[in-house]
């Protein structure tokens, strides 16, 4: 689904990532662990077209496509959505607006028929349920005066509203309580299937515990150091991310 | 992070879109070309108006003939030739009609084109319109139904006919013609327009409208509204405006005079979507229009809602005198402005009877190479005790080669007022476009999105009927019809 | 025609726009570089054309100076007589002084701090000090400000300051412009400065506008702060009650420069302090706060621009005024943030209160913005003393006037905290006291 091949890139001058190869199969929950300026976040904002990074190397094929060469709106349309880690606040424009917005947009390119308010309402009412949220929410501007937790649940709203067929969270889990973080994972896991693929970054291991990984790599100064299975999620909360420095240099 | 070429380009394209730009083909009355007293008189004569009229027209030309330009708004444009127009052009087919059926063919096609149909049958439920072409009104819809409420909604020219007292008492009593140039040329040469009365304790049972239509070239539109809603009364209007596409400039220079009596409430609503002109500047309409209502009454309420998109240049105020205790006036404006265009529009609230309140909220936005300035006044007299305005102007930037300005002018003598005026001004955030974009919402979809959140809070003033329209002028896709 | 009886020509035609300008003509005796008597003319002739600004005018519409055309002020040029034991002592124990009467510098009076150099302006013209010509002469747009060009047609008294470049100046320095006058003998005086910072340079100074009797103060204060170059400027406005007062404060902010600026306005019949800062460069801050505190029949018109060239540049405004009795306040301030000025963050507030019922505020708090990348905005606000905390106040025990005072000093502290030189604070908040217990 999606392959990530030697993939360098450059943020203003300094190089961030520097040969990142990472191959993501259907189906499969993938989480990609790593102290803070790693360069995870990079990662995410690179996978879904933020203006701003410089690819110096590298290629990556979703769905076979060549990603790079994709605009943002394309991309999504294609079936990549991005948890965004900060959610950006729209003001004056309801989150029932925005997703009916986005839920057409993806529909129209992909040659479907728009939504008749109905049934968007019907869809929409049906994943709030399932996701324990509050309707009122869907009246507000989108992220506007919404706690941490509620900009989360929002993500994941979004997330099962649009269908994707690669979910990239980027550190969905942070600054949630352990409360919301159940929530927002459950949701995260009804809507795991065979043709939909995750990608988890995050700093701990917590989120894990309730969102079971196939494979965890370690990200640190630029590339993946590491991949394994879910014990090395563990082993990490056990012993941090030290080892992974080569030379013993502390995040 | 700088917006990109793409946003720009794609903000750009907006404006290009001016539907309202074709011309119908008709044969046209119209008078000499030109402005003289000759021509006032010929306008009266047309309208067989009474001599009061004449009169006053003759009075204001005079005393229009000594004013200076209006200088101190931030609007520029060379120094108007008002010898170089029309300022009379009527369907020749649009005189003394008897009903709809007579009227030409080409005029109904061409209100149908812009989404008014005339045909009441064909119209929205519970939108009553005076449609007005160039120098004249050509129909004026469900006047029946209306004059069984007691309701009087016709051109203005017919009730200085029919109405002759109400129209002298009132006309020229809010905006005398001693105002300004533009307002004085006004009452000089204006050809038509609305009047409505709403009489004691009525509710209007319908919307009112008017939809002002240039079409013949080089012509001036000057018409006139005035509403009266006695004590107890309220009313909703609507006004609607277009013109054709063409290289030079027209003007339109309208006065609308509101007068709310004890516990009457107007809710005056404005889409304004006069030709702009081209991406280079050429043409456009001279949107020069005096409006102010007089709260005259105890608890009586003006409220003013403007999307304002179209003309070159804009400049307009539409104003609240509050004279009665417990009054309100209210302000709400969406001014967006592109290529080359110019708005300098606000309000100005006047607070002279004791309690009386205001509220302003003007959203700007600018794009390509335009000016958009807000100005407003708030004044609170030394009798206006306990009086209160809040006022917030928020102006958004799309690209680097354009202006946003704010001007307000707040004079208080009275102690216990309390005025209070917020404003700010933004772009549209990358990280806003971005997270649109990566939900699959194109770039000209994203920015029209965001544009119309920052609108919001003005649009939802609009009458339900007229949503669709302004949604289609500010590309609002979907706000405001779910949710 | 011979310049002189052209300029005299002039002068007649200024003449029947004020009187007592005709004095100008006096100018000509004096021995001044030729480039100053054609500064002088060009004045002269622009005050001609415009006179003195109507109400109809944009920005002074509120600000109405009739009575200035009631009364016969003098100019003249003789060496002022006073009393130098009647002058005001220093604000602070621990600063440096320099002293002006009636515009005219006294380097006997004064004593002047090490890195600092400071002359007349006619000694400064004779010695042709470097680049005193050319920032004299580059005034703008005299038309648009029509008290600047009354002020260029007198240019004589006054001073230039300058601090060397990379000197820091520890002691404040005060300014005293005090003023002597009476009804019989009403001076017009027209000083004008210029304070010049080098690079690097820091200089705090407090500004004192004082004096006694009639007259019309009409200063012009220029100011260059060179890259990297902070200046603490503070000012109390203090003329006599019977004083017209028109300050125009010009300053040009180079790369990095901070500039803070606060004044104390509370005294003069009839005051407008207008300041323009430009903000040339990148990366530049400047900040101007004030409070007013009115009575009696006085009008205090604060006009302030911000006007940013350069990018990245930081610009803030706040004042707060209490206004008594008839006095009347007039606000307006403007941040204009050109093309070029992309990243500027530019805020402005204004509040008064109005603690009577003939007491008036007026507002022109003004945005003009060119560039798409920018943090602006402003708040106004005008009301009343908060009756509900007054009562409270009061329910716990503290007399209404005290909890009045306090109120009211609570209220002003909004601009007061922005004054970083915390004796000139302590001497603010002394002024503040006095007015209230007044």
């Amino acid at each position: 689904m999606l392959n990530i091949e030697n993939l360098h890139v450059t943020v203003a001058g300094r190089e961030v990532l520097k040969g990142i190869n990472l191959s993501i199969e259907a189906g499969k929950v993938h989480a990609i662990m790593g102290p803070n300026g790693s360069g995870k976040s990079t990662l995410s904002y690179v996978l879904a077209g933020r203006e701003g990074y410089d690819i110096t190397g590298g290629k990556v094929a979703f769905m076979g496509q060549d990603l790079l060469q994709m605009a943002p709106e394309d991309r999504a349309s294609a079936g990549l959505f991005l948890a965004f880690q900060y959610p950006v606040e729209i003001p004056g424009v309801s989150t029932t607006t925005f997703l009916k917005t986005a839920i057409n947009a993806l529909r129209k390119k992909r040659g479907e028929k728009e939504l008749e308010p109905v049934q968007f309402l019907k869809l929409q009412k049906e994943k709030l349920t399932q996701l324990g949220m509050d309707p009122e929410m869907l009246k507000r501007g989108v992220n506007v005066g919404f706690s941490g937790g509620e900009k989360k649940r929002n993500e994941v709203l979004q997330m099962a509203m649009l269908e994707p067929k690669l979910a990239i969270l980027d550190e969905t889990d942070s600054g949630l309580d352990i409360d919301a973080l159940k929530t927002v994972a459950e949701g995260v896991n009804n809507l795991r299937s065979p043709t939909r693929s995750f990608l988890i970054i995050t700093h701990y291991q917590r989120l894990l515990n309730y969102i079971k990984p196939d494979v965890v790599h370690v990200l640190a100064r630029g590339k993946i150091q590491k991949t394994g299975g879910p014990e090395l999620a563990l082993l990490l909360e056990e012993q941090g991310y030290a080892g992974f420095y080569g030379d013993g240099e502390a995040a | 992070m700088p917006i990109s070429n793409e946003t720009l380009q794609t903000v750009q394209s907006l404006g290009q879109k001016y539907a309202a730009g074709f011309i119908t083909d008709i044969e046209s009355d119209l008078a000499p070309k030109g402005l003289n007293e000759e021509i006032v008189r010929f306008i009266s004569a047309k309208k067989g108006e009474p001599q009061w009229l004449l009169d006053l027209r003759l009075q204001a030309y005079r005393h229009w003939l000594t004013m200076p330009e209006p200088q101190w708004s931030k609007v520029s444009f060379p120094t108007i030739d008002y010898q170089d127009a029309f300022y009379y052009a009527a369907p020749k087919s649009a005189s003394k009609l008897k009903n709809l059926n007579e009227l030409d063919p080409k005029l109904l096609e061409t209100y149908k084109k812009l989404g008014i149909p005339l045909r009441e049958q064909e119209m929205l439920a519970g939108v009553a319109v005076d449609a007005v072409f160039d120098s004249v009104s050509i129909v004026t819809t469900f006047r029946e139904n209306l004059r069984k409420a007691g309701v009087i909604f016709c051109p203005i020219s017919e009730a200085v006919q029919k109405y002759p007292e109400l129209v002298k008492k009132y006309m020229g009593s809010v905006v005398p013609y001693t105002d300004n140039k533009h307002a004085c040329l006004n009452i000089a040469v204006f050809t038509d327009g609305t009047f409505v009365y709403i009489p004691e304790g009525v509710r209007c049972p319908m919307e009112l409208s008017t939809y002002f239509r240039i079409n013949e070239a080089k012509t001036g539109q000057f018409e006139r509204t005035l509403i009266v809603a006695e004590k107890g009364s309220y009313v909703s209007y609507l006004e609607g405006c277009s013109a054709p596409q063409r290289d030079e400039n027209q003007m339109h220079a309208a006065v609308v005079e509101l007068i709310a009596m004890d516990d009457a409430e107007i809710k005056y609503s404005t889409i304004q979507n006069w030709y702009p002109g081209d991406e280079e500047g050429k043409g456009g309409i001279y949107n020069f229009v005096t409006k102010r209502g007089i709260c005259k009454g105890a608890r009586s309420k003006i409220s003013w809602t403007q999307v304002e998109t179209g003309s070159a240049i804009t400049w307009k105020y539409p104003s609240c005198i509050l004279q009665g205790n417990d009054s309100i006036g209210e302000f709400y404006s969406v001014a967006l402005t592109n290529h080359y265009q110019q708005a300098d529009t606000g309000t100005k609230m006047i607070h002279l009877g004791k309690n009386t309140k205001s509220r302003i909220i003007s959203k700007g936005i600018s794009a390509g190479k335009s000016n958009n300035t807000y100005r407003g006044l708030v004044r609170v007299s030394s009798k206006a005790k306990q009086a209160r305005n809040y006022t917030q102007c928020d102006s958004l930037l799309i690209g680097k080669t354009c202006g946003a300005h704010t001007v307000p002018y707040i004079e208080n003598k009275n102690p216990t007022a309390i005025i209070e005026h917020e404003a700010s001004t933004s772009k549209i955030g990358a990280d806003q476009l971005f997270y649109c974009r990566q939900r699959g919402i194109s770039q000209e979809e994203a920015v029209t999105l965001i544009v119309n959140g920052f609108c919001r809070e003005v649009l939802q003033h609009l009458p339900m009927e007229f949503a669709v329209e302004a949604q289609k002028l500010v590309a609002i896709s979907l706000e405001g019809s779910v949710g | 025609m011979s310049p002189t009886a052209n300029f005299m020509q002039k002068e007649q035609t200024v003449a029947a726009a004020l009187p007592w300008l005709a004095d100008a003509a006096l100018l000509e005796k004096q021995k001044s570089p030729p480039w100053l008597r054609a500064l002088r003319e060009t004045g002269a002739e622009q005050f001609a054309q415009t006179g003195l600004p109507t109400t109809a005018r944009e920005g002074w519409q509120h600000t109405n100076l009739r009575p200035l055309t009631s009364i016969k002020f003098h100019y003249s040029t003789e060496a002022v007589k006073f009393d130098a034991r009647k002058l005001p002592q220093k604000l602070l124990e621990q600063s440096d002084c320099i002293v002006l009467v009636n515009g005219q510098y006294q380097p006997h009076l004064s004593t002047i701090p090490d890195g600092i150099t400071v002359m007349s302006l006619m000694e400064a013209a004779e010695k042709k000090v470097e680049g005193l010509e050319e920032y004299i002469v580059s005034l703008g747009d005299l038309q648009e400000a029509p008290l600047k060009a009354l002020n260029t047609a007198y240019v004589r008294d006054g001073i230039v300051l300058k601090v060397q470049a990379g000197k820091e100046i520890r002691r404040p320095l005060e300014i005293l412009l005090y003023n002597t006058g009476n009804s019989s003998h009403a001076p017009a005086i027209y000083p004008r400065i210029l304070y010049c910072l080098g690079d690097n340079s820091t200089l705090t100074l407090l500004e004192r506008h004082t004096g006694e009797g009639v007259y019309l103060a009409n200063s012009y204060t220029g100011v260059v702060q060179e890259s990297s170059s902070c200046l603490k400027m503070y000012k109390f406005e203090e003329e006599s009650c019977a004083a017209y007062h028109f300050s125009f404060f010009s300053l040009q902010q180079h790369k990095d420069s901070i500039f803070e600026g606060f004044s104390c306005a509370t005294g003069g019949q009839v005051v407008r302090e207008e300041y323009q800062n430009q903000l040339i460069d990148s990366g530049i801050s400047s900040s101007l706060n004030g409070v007013y505190l009115l009575q009696g029949r006085q009008s205090h018109d604060f006009a302030v621009l911000m006007d940013h060239f350069g990018p990245d540049g930081k610009s803030a405004q706040h004042f707060r005024g209490v206004i008594d009795d008839q006095a009347r306040a007039i606000f307006q301030g403007k941040i204009h943030v050109r093309r070029s000025a992309q990243k500027t963050d530019g805020h402005q507030s204004g509040r008064a209160l109005l603690l009577s019922d003939q007491a008036e505020a007026d507002f022109k708090p003004e945005l003009e913005i060119y560039a798409d990348d920018v943090k602006c905005g402003h708040d106004a606000a005008s009301g009343h003393l908060d009756e509900a905390a007054l009562f409270y106040l009061q329910s716990r025990g503290i007399s209404k006037a005290e909890a009045r005072a306090l109120l009211i000093q609570s209220f002003l502290n909004a601009a007061l905290e922005h004054v970083t030189f915390a004796p000139v604070k302590k001497v603010y908040e002394e002024r503040i006291r006095l007015w209230l217990a007044r």
